[in-house]
């Protein structure tokens, strides 16, 4: 049994010098939403255009519902016909036409005789249900990208395609329409593919979430799994995690700067070379001065409604803190360390 | 490091090179109807032509074969001091062009100056007045005996820098309307963004010149290369003064006996010379025309500021200026000429009449004039816009065949359309293609005239459709012609009417081609005026000039103001509003 919506086996694509994609293999199954994250030019929007097919495959091969579109062999299926619904980073909302249009004109352009009907539940869907009759240039951004949401979403397109579609928006709409787009994506049941470089709307969002780069594809796991066990320095850093901090690996133990510690049961270290380590902030807590608890120093810090949050300089390093209390800069204090949770890589590690 | 290894292991599969052959063969379907084209029109008719230069012997007139004798006439006296007086005097022309439509472009697209379409009103009647009617007005006001006494005046005027003014004038309105779209084109967010980073106003005008320098050079392109090719003044003001241009020494040559075609071939190989750093900056442009792609979906389209009452009051004395000089002399000359009975008397009471203009419209042949060339115009001006998107549209690919064509483009323009209608008598008068004598050869040397015009209108407003828009279109199903109807064509609707009556307007008046080329019987509207000036019939092409351009003028704005009816104003970005 096949459920692939779509599958990508072996993608190559490259522009002049620059390989985009390098041998990228993922399959995305009905209902799920995949995020891809990545730093700029880390072959993600180039992954989303092959499959969109405004790129071709050099080599590879690329099927949606089971059937294939792109083999780099014979002539890829066009765009127009690969059923999909996409929202782009800039909205591409047609400037001459009503909200209604913009989102009907997908469906017109499938024979719906009923398209005004499903692109006002679309519209509904993304609570825009009064606007129907406005142009793009009358509407906010944040109601320009929700009429892009409705309109990708309005044919029941088989596979959606989301070109980092909340990179223009304020922080608190983001926050907004990323609710949106999942709850309506969720609701709908359809798949999509979702690349982002923010982190925070990747964890989100994603049934799955890979992390990519130099057109590799290096973890794709459940968002869990990514935060838990990164497996690269790479991806432990661009998920959020502070370091590197070098540490010489002991007998079952760790010199971080002088400072004995208890060595994580399964790092994944081989010879017991130079290590370098990753901790996110929640793994360390305040504690009294003893065996085992990290020296740091308050550099700056500020209320932040919940707590202080203080970058901390810690032995080679430093690392933002959310602390219970107040701490001014300049303060010493003490941390404990999870190291259940801590993340060691040799040091040496290329990826 | 791994990466770059694998790229070297990766090889393109046997089956992959036959997907890349079927593209290529699409590729090549998709040129093969403008390539076409643009070897009937230019390159055969064109070539065979060119080629007496170095082959005097090519259709049977003339002796033996290869020589350079052709050459070694053209670089002598007269004939070099022709090309040399047409460089710099294109060059000057160019450079009053482009800073007058560059500034009268922003002033009626981004002010609310008071006036501001009667100004765009006056540079379409400057655009549709052809040259020579410009230059005849000078003439008829400041020669000795015309309307005005002003020997100090017409010592300036009727001179080389009488002429380089009146091209640079003339040929003003081409570079005003590539420069509307690219003020248009460029959001106010920039300008904004600039206020809000306390840049003074120099400096932001110094920033929307550098977004919007694609535009400026190729405005000035055309309005140098227009300039170099202008028949008109130079076989009227210029050739009046003994001031040779280039044109008019190929003119020379091919009307006066003996007939030197050859002489004639070479000049004009020595003019596509003159107009090579022109096609030189019009090409990088147009290769970086991605780089300078603002319109987006997203941007607001910008909203005309107030102007404060000096500047106001600045723009519009400069403006008034430049329609005195532009309109008012030429259309005054001839409302002068065509209202009384003796120009020596001027308007007294008992020396007004109407007579002249009663027999523009007695006479049913030159009223047939009218509508011969207006139809031709109709219909080789649509022809032109077709084709001219077409062409506009493979000029954005990149590409080797994409620099060709652009080349091809401004080298017609930089021709003058008598070497063109040259070169179809001698192409199309053959046993295989006898076309010449009808109507449809005419159509198509005005076609072909009008083509370099029409795509580099185009192009600004095709180059900065953002692709997403139709890459949305795409990916949601539209097929390719239906991304054309829906989408781009809308939203190119106000550039395409604009090519169209510019270009047709143009034709209307099209003197080369037609005097060369028209079918016996049917002398198009041009003909007919010159005919009327060679007969001393000053009075009469006065009055049939002031009908034609009353006419073609009505024409115009009935069809802008239709357009302004019936297209959806979202089509029309000049007249979106902004959010509430």
């Amino acid at each position: 049994m096949n459920d692939a919506v779509l599958t990508i086996a072996g993608a190559f694509k490259r522009y002049g010098e620059t390989q985009a994609v390098a041998g990228v293999d993922l399959s995305l199954t009905s209902g799920e939403i995949l995020c891809l994250l990545g730093p700029s030019g880390s072959g993600k929007t180039s992954l989303l255009r092959l499959v969109a097919g405004l790129e071709h495959l050099d080599a590879g091969e690329l099927r949606i519902g089971g059937e294939i579109v792109d083999d780099a062999r014979g002539a890829p299926r066009p765009p127009e016909r690969r059923g999909l619904g996409m929202v782009f980073q800039d909205y591409a909302l047609w400037p001459h036409l009503s909200v209604l249009d913009n989102v009907g004109l997908p469906l017109r352009e499938r024979g719906r005789s009923d398209w005004r009907k499903a692109a006002r539940v679309a519209l509904e869907q993304v609570g825009l249900g009064t606007l129907e009759r406005r142009h793009p240039y009358e509407l906010s951004g944040g109601q320009q990208q929700r009429v892009a949401l409705a309109r990708a979403i309005a044919a029941r397109p088989r596979l959606l395609l989301f070109d980092e579609p909340l990179s223009n928006l304020d922080a608190k709409l983001r926050d907004e329409l990323r609710e949106v787009i999942a709850h309506t994506v969720r609701e709908a049941g359809i798949a999509a593919l979702y690349i982002t470089h923010d982190q925070s709307e990747a964890f989100f969002l994603a049934d799955r979430l890979g992390v990519m780069r130099d057109g590799k594809l290096l973890q794709l796991d459940q968002p869990e799994t990514v935060y838990q066990r990164p497996v690269s320095p790479f991806v432990a850093h661009f998920t959020g995690a502070a370091g590197p901090f070098a540490v010489e690996p002991l007998e079952n133990a760790l010199s971080w700067a002088g400072i004995v510690a208890p060595c994580p049961p399964d790092a994944a270290l081989n010879g017991g070379g130079p290590a370098a380590l990753y901790l996110r902030p929640q793994w360390l807590s305040p504690a009294e001065p003893g065996a085992g608890a990290v020296p740091g120093v308050v550099r700056v810090s500020g209320y932040a409604g919940d707590g202080w949050s203080a970058l901390v300089d810690l032995p080679n390093g430093s690392i933002h803190l959310r602390l219970p209390q107040r701490v001014a800069a300049g303060e010493r204090l003490h941390l404990r360390v999870d190291w259940d949770k801590a993340l060691l890589y040799p040091r040496d590690h290329k990826r | 490091m791994a990466a770059a290894s694998e790229t070297l292991r990766l090889k393109t599969p046997v089956s992959g090179m036959v997907f890349r052959g079927l593209a290529s063969f699409r590729f090549g379907a998709t040129w093969t109807l403008p390539a076409v084209a643009v070897v009937l029109l230019v390159v055969y008719p064109l070539l065979s032509f060119l080629a007496l230069a170095v082959w005097p012997g090519l259709f049977g007139q003339g002796s033996g074969g290869f020589s350079l004798q052709p050459f070694a006439e053209a670089l002598n006296g007269y004939n070099i001091e022709a090309l040399f007086n047409s460089l710099w005097i294109s060059l000057g022309a160019g450079v009053i062009g482009t800073a007058t439509g560059a500034w009268l472009a922003w002033v009626t697209a981004r002010t609310r100056l008071p006036g501001a379409r009667l100004i765009e009103l006056g540079i379409w009647l400057v655009l549709l007045l052809p040259s020579y009617f410009m230059a005849i007005g000078w003439q008829t006001l400041l020669a000795p005996g015309g309307l005005l006494n002003l020997p100090w005046l017409a010592s300036i005027v009727l001179g080389p820098i009488g002429v380089m003014f009146v091209l640079g004038l003339k040929f003003m309105p081409f570079a005003y309307l590539t420069l509307v779209s690219s003020w248009k084109g460029l959001p106010e967010e920039i300008d904004e963004a600039g206020r809000v980073h306390g840049l003074g106003g120099l400096t932001r005008i110094r920033l929307a010149l550098r977004l919007i320098a694609p535009g400026l050079a190729a405005a000035f392109a055309i309005v140098y290369a227009e300039a170099l090719s202008d028949f008109g003044v130079a076989a009227t003001l210029a050739a009046g003064v003994n001031f040779p241009l280039a044109t008019y020494a190929i003119y020379s040559a091919i009307s006066s006996q003996p007939l030197d075609f050859p002489l004639a071939a070479a000049a004009s190989w020595l003019l596509i010379v003159l107009v090579l750093p022109a096609v030189w900056l019009q090409a990088r442009i147009n290769r970086h025309a991605g780089r300078y792609s603002v319109l987006t979906g997203r941007a607001r389209p910008p909203r005309p500021r107030r102007l404060r009452p000096a500047h106001t009051l600045l723009h519009l004395g400069g403006a008034v200026i430049f329609l005195l000089l532009a309109l008012g002399v030429p259309l005054i000359a001839a409302a002068g000429l065509s209202l009384v009975k003796d120009p020596n008397l001027g308007f007294a009471p008992g020396n007004l009449t109407l007579e002249y203009y009663a027999r523009v419209f007695q006479a049913s042949s030159v009223f047939g004039a009218l509508l011969y060339s207006a139809r031709m115009a109709v219909l080789s001006g649509l022809a032109a816009v077709v084709l001219g998107l077409a062409l506009t549209v493979l000029l954005l690919h990149r590409g080797g065949l994409a620099r060709l064509l652009d080349w091809a483009l401004l080298t017609i323009m930089a021709l003058p359309g008598l070497i063109l209608a040259a070169g179809y008598i001698f192409a199309y008068n053959q046993p295989w293609l006898p076309l010449y004598g009808g109507s449809p050869l005419l159509g198509m040397a005005y076609l072909t005239g009008a083509l370099p015009a029409a795509s580099r209108m185009l192009l600004g407003p095709v180059g900065q459709q953002h692709r997403s828009l139709h890459e949305a279109a795409q990916v949601h199903g539209l097929t390719r012609w239906r991304q054309w109807l829906r989408v781009r064509l809308p939203l190119l609707a106000t550039p395409l009417l604009f090519a169209w009556l510019l270009t047709s307007s143009h034709i209307v008046f099209e003197l080369p081609a037609s005097e060369l080329l028209y079918p016996p019987g049917s002398p198009p509207l041009a003909v007919a005026l010159i005919a009327y000036l060679h007969g001393y019939q000053y009075a009469t092409e006065a009055a049939l000039q002031i009908v034609s351009v009353l006419i073609v003028g009505g024409a115009v704005l009935l069809i802008r103001w239709l357009f302004a009816r019936l297209v959806p104003a979202a089509w029309r970005r000049e007249t979106l509003r902004r959010p509430a």
